[in-house]
């Protein structure tokens, strides 16, 4: 072989690998990169799409559920009312008193406290924010009652208590029974609650007959 | 033909001197004896004008190697572009199902934070009132327990504060306590009430009675006075707040609630 034949082929080869590498380099690389990176949000997409087809169905479930939800709320609001109605909320107690036979000496409720952090939730872990205030639903109040009456009547009271439509959680009993000439006595203590109003949901947008969206 | 002859392998006579052969034509050709005594027409040309053909087959298998090349290159090249257009599109259809199934969910996300609201308010009066008493239970309990000569003069309630019991080496599962007092004909009154405490439904709520204090003799005309601190147990909730199947972890987390002093979890 001659040296202009072997420059020849060295131009030759050199020409082709330069081509070729270049090729690969400028095209074919960054194609099968952005290729290889497509693949990747299409498996990426694909997973979303069928974790939102999940939780579309679920949502789909709750939205044709949505008057049985109505109904617990309803339930709920009337147990723990939005704001205290102070007024529905006497008449309550002086007719449970009533109904009881006890007469009533003395209600004591305190103003409303704005709910705090969640009392029974456990706590955050080490380096996580703790739960917003805001986020526990539920008021309280606290109550003082006294009331006198015979000791069937101050029986019938408590239970009668326990039984309100808005409940009232007791903390405390003091008890004193009868004596000659007097009615058995009861001071108690506990609480009453309210919840934080709950937002009906809006109704979602028609769908569009064209994109079916 | 001439070229196949060119590229056939001569013989080479090593005896032969090239030096001896004509001056203008030196090198193996002219030592070379082809077996067909008719020499091929090619010994004749001279060696820079077989060499320039030899170049030019050479570099027309260079060229031709580099078209393959670059062919093959271009393939290569359109392959790898289509490959990716196509994943494009691929990826664009992927990304409108996604986003039809976002658009929906965000449509219903109202739905789903009004569910939300309502499980965590659930969830929140269950909690709170986890710990709520059967306290009309444990009157009744308390008066049907008491025998004939006894009468209640007060209790109060203590929840989450046991007394303690007549048992000091074991640690009953109390979660409060009675602390009563009242009046009895005699002493041994006293004694059939706490006998009494320990039967029937008494004795699921009641528990570890201890008295404290007994004060006169009674008799005639006279009277006793007593104070007893009775416990009762876990059994004293009321757990009509939380579903019937959670009922046995919801006395449980009650119980522990209660002893920790969050009677009613005061936020």
């Amino acid at each position: 072989m001659t040296a202009k034949q072997q420059k020849t082929i060295t131009i030759g080869v050199v020409v082709g690998l330069v081509l070729a590498f270049g090729a690969y380099f400028l095209v074919i690389g960054p194609q099968l990169t952005k290729r290889a990176e497509d693949r990747a949000a299409i498996t990426d997409a694909d997973a979303q799409a069928v974790a939102l087809v999940g939780q579309l169905a679920t949502l789909e479930a709750k939205r044709d559920a949505m008057p049985d939800a109505q109904a617990q709320v309803a339930a709920l609001t009337e147990k723990f009312p939005n704001s205290y109605q102070q007024d529905q909320w006497l008449q309550m107690i002086m007719t449970t008193a009533k109904d009881s036979g006890v007469a009533l000496s003395s209600i004591a409720p305190t103003e409303p406290s704005s709910p705090g952090a969640d009392p029974l939730a456990p706590a955050p872990a080490a380096g996580t924010a703790p739960v917003a205030d805001a986020a526990f639903p539920i008021a309280q109040s606290s109550v003082a009652l006294s009331a006198s009456g015979s000791s069937a009547a101050v029986a019938r009271f408590i239970k009668a208590l326990e039984n309100m439509t808005r409940p009232l959680l007791i903390d405390s009993i003091e008890y004193t029974g009868a004596t000659s000439g007097q009615g058995a006595s009861i001071s108690l203590t506990g609480k009453t609650f309210l919840s934080r109003p709950l937002e009906a949901p809006v109704p979602a947008a028609a769908p569009d007959p064209a994109t079916g969206q | 033909m001439a070229l196949l002859t060119m590229i056939r392998k001569p013989k080479v006579d090593s005896s032969v001197d090239p030096l001896t052969e004509d001056g203008a034509a030196t090198g193996p050709v002219s030592v070379h004896h082809w077996p067909d005594p008719a020499k091929p027409a090619a010994l004749l040309v001279p060696r820079y004008v077989r060499d320039n053909k030899a170049a030019a087959g050479t570099q027309r298998h260079v060229y031709a190697g580099l078209g393959a090349t670059a062919l093959g290159v271009v393939a290569a090249v359109v392959t790898s572009i289509l490959l990716a257009h196509a994943s494009s599109a691929d990826l664009i259809a992927a990304q409108a199902v996604q986003g039809s199934a976002q658009t929906k969910v965000d449509n219903l996300s109202s739905i789903a934070s009004y569910y939300d609201g309502l499980e965590q308010r659930r969830l929140a009066t269950e909690s709170l009132l986890i710990t709520d008493i059967k306290h009309a239970a444990l009157f009744d309990t308390l008066y049907r327990s008491l025998p004939a000569g006894v009468t209640l003069g007060s209790y109060s309630t203590a929840i989450g504060a046991p007394c303690a019991g007549p048992n000091p080496f074991v640690s009953p599962n109390n979660i409060g306590c009675l602390a009563v007092g009242g009046t009895a004909d005699s002493p041994s009154d006293v004694s059939a009430m706490l006998q009494n405490f320990k039967k029937g439904a008494a004795a699921d709520i009641l528990s570890e009675a201890f008295v404290t204090q007994i004060t006169g003799a009674g008799g005639a005309g006279g009277s006793t006075s007593f104070t007893v601190n009775v416990n009762f147990t876990s059994d004293a909730f009321s757990l009509k707040y939380v579903p019937a199947e959670d009922a046995a972890a919801a006395a449980a987390k009650a119980t522990a609630q209660v002893l920790a002093n969050q009677i009613g979890a005061t936020p």
